[in-house]
């Protein structure tokens, strides 16, 4: 089993515990991840009414799935996997013909990507990031907002940690051209 | 955060102990012997074909090892789809069904030209419906069982999952059936075994999205917690 990071090896611990019946440990999971699984359904769905929803409805899908958490893996990427299919499937369910956006002014709290700390404010990069497509932003923020690697990142959306790493890369040259 | 007390009911309502899917690899291994079984049943029951030591060890039986591998493969990257965060890329799912289809193709191709036909047989509409029907009964079980499996996992993309496990199930089937079938005719091969792949990739395909509209109308009364505008 790789070694895990001291607050991803809690999370580990907290999830077997809860695999294994135990109901505080879920309060404890919903403490530790649900502020950062709201941060980023709140930056899918542009809307503070739907990602309050759709963290309700990611950790009762947590609660159904969780036989499917393996605990030689990480949790974080695990249930950020599980919000993010929550997410389209709402989607689905309200048939929304448009793409998919992130709307990054409808997020309130949202960290500055640390590459990009040197480019502008917060408000212009945020203006800045709504422009990007957005898969590509999504890349991006997952790795420099959630801090997850490619090999994950790309594990989460379907794609190679290659093009993770394309997609996040023309983000922030994107970025970069948008903020000159 | 404080879990709302909704959902905390909801979780307590339901709390019993789980014990964590195996591995998508570790899946895989257990159903290898079904899959197995499928890709033996025709050549077992039915008999072998009578070309087969005109084909060689390594045409007729190794390509047939071949398909029973790209079958397992096809099947462990189904389970992948079912656990969240474990995906497997579109590139990876696109090359894998297109494995599962292209060496029933390639093998087609190769027995032809090691073995080709007497020029006096006539491919049938019979022979064809045989073959076709024969190969998809024969594989339908190892597509169900695959979906149940699917089901207690999470596809994220159940169609791409259904559609992997059917071809994974089509070409185990299908690695058995060319050492029955005594045809080595490419237009009855690629048309009736390579159909009745098809049709069960097809078939995993419903199958999963069925999985998936089931799981999305199952998720119950929608937990609605935040304030309305």
């Amino acid at each position: 089993m790789a070694e895990l990071p001291a607050d991803e090896e809690h999370l580990r611990t907290l999830m077997v515990r809860y695999q294994a019946g135990d109901g505080d440990a879920f309060d404890a999971l919903y403490a530790r991840l649900g502020p950062s699984l709201r941060r980023y359904l709140l930056a899918l769905a542009r809307d503070t009414q739907r990602a309050d929803d759709l963290l309700q409805d990611t950790f009762l899908q947590i609660h159904r799935s969780r036989r499917t958490y393996n605990p030689a893996r990480p949790v974080r990427p695990w249930a950020f996997a599980v919000a993010r299919h929550m997410w389209l499937m709402d989607l689905r369910t309200r048939r929304r013909k448009a793409p998919p956006h992130l709307d990054l002014e409808a997020v309130p709290d949202l960290a500055v990507p640390a590459a990009a700390d040197g480019l502008a404010r917060d408000d212009a990069l945020r203006r800045a990031l709504a422009q990007v497509p957005a898969d590509r932003a999504e890349a991006l923020l997952l790795h420099h907002v959630w801090g997850f690697d490619f090999e994950e990142i790309g594990k989460m959306l379907g794609i190679r940690a290659g093009a993770a790493r394309v997609r996040a890369s023309r983000a922030m040259s994107a970025l970069r051209g948008l903020l000159k | 955060m404080k879990t709302p007390d909704d959902l905390r009911a909801r979780v307590t309502a339901d709390l019993r102990p789980v014990r964590p899917l195996l591995r998508p690899w570790q899946r895989g291994l257990i159903i290898a012997p079904a899959a197995a079984l499928v890709w033996a049943a025709a050549p077992a029951v039915l008999g072998v074909r009578s070309d087969i030591d005109a084909l060689g060890p390594l045409l007729a039986w190794g390509g047939s090892v071949v398909q029973l591998a790209i079958a397992l493969a096809l099947i462990v990257a189904a389970f992948r789809e079912a656990i969240p965060a474990e995906h497997v890329s579109r590139s990876s799912a696109r090359l894998l069904l297109a494995s599962g289809i292209l060496v029933t193709v390639a093998l087609a191709i190769a027995t032809n030209a090691v073995s080709p036909e007497p020029e006096a047989r006539v491919e049938t509409f019979g022979s064809w419906l045989f073959c076709w029907e024969g190969a998809v009964l024969a594989g339908a079980p190892l597509v169900l069982l695959l979906a149940v499996l699917l089901a207690r996992g999470l596809p994220m993309r159940p169609g791409l999952a259904g559609a992997l496990a059917g071809m994974g199930s089509g070409a185990a089937v299908d690695g058995g059936w060319r050492l029955y079938c005594n045809y080595s005719n490419p237009t009855h091969v690629l048309a009736s075994h390579g159909g009745a792949v098809l049709a069960l990739a097809a078939v995993g395909l419903v199958l999963g999205v069925a999985v998936g509209r089931l799981r999305q109308s199952s998720r119950n009364v929608p937990l609605r917690l935040g304030k309305r505008r």
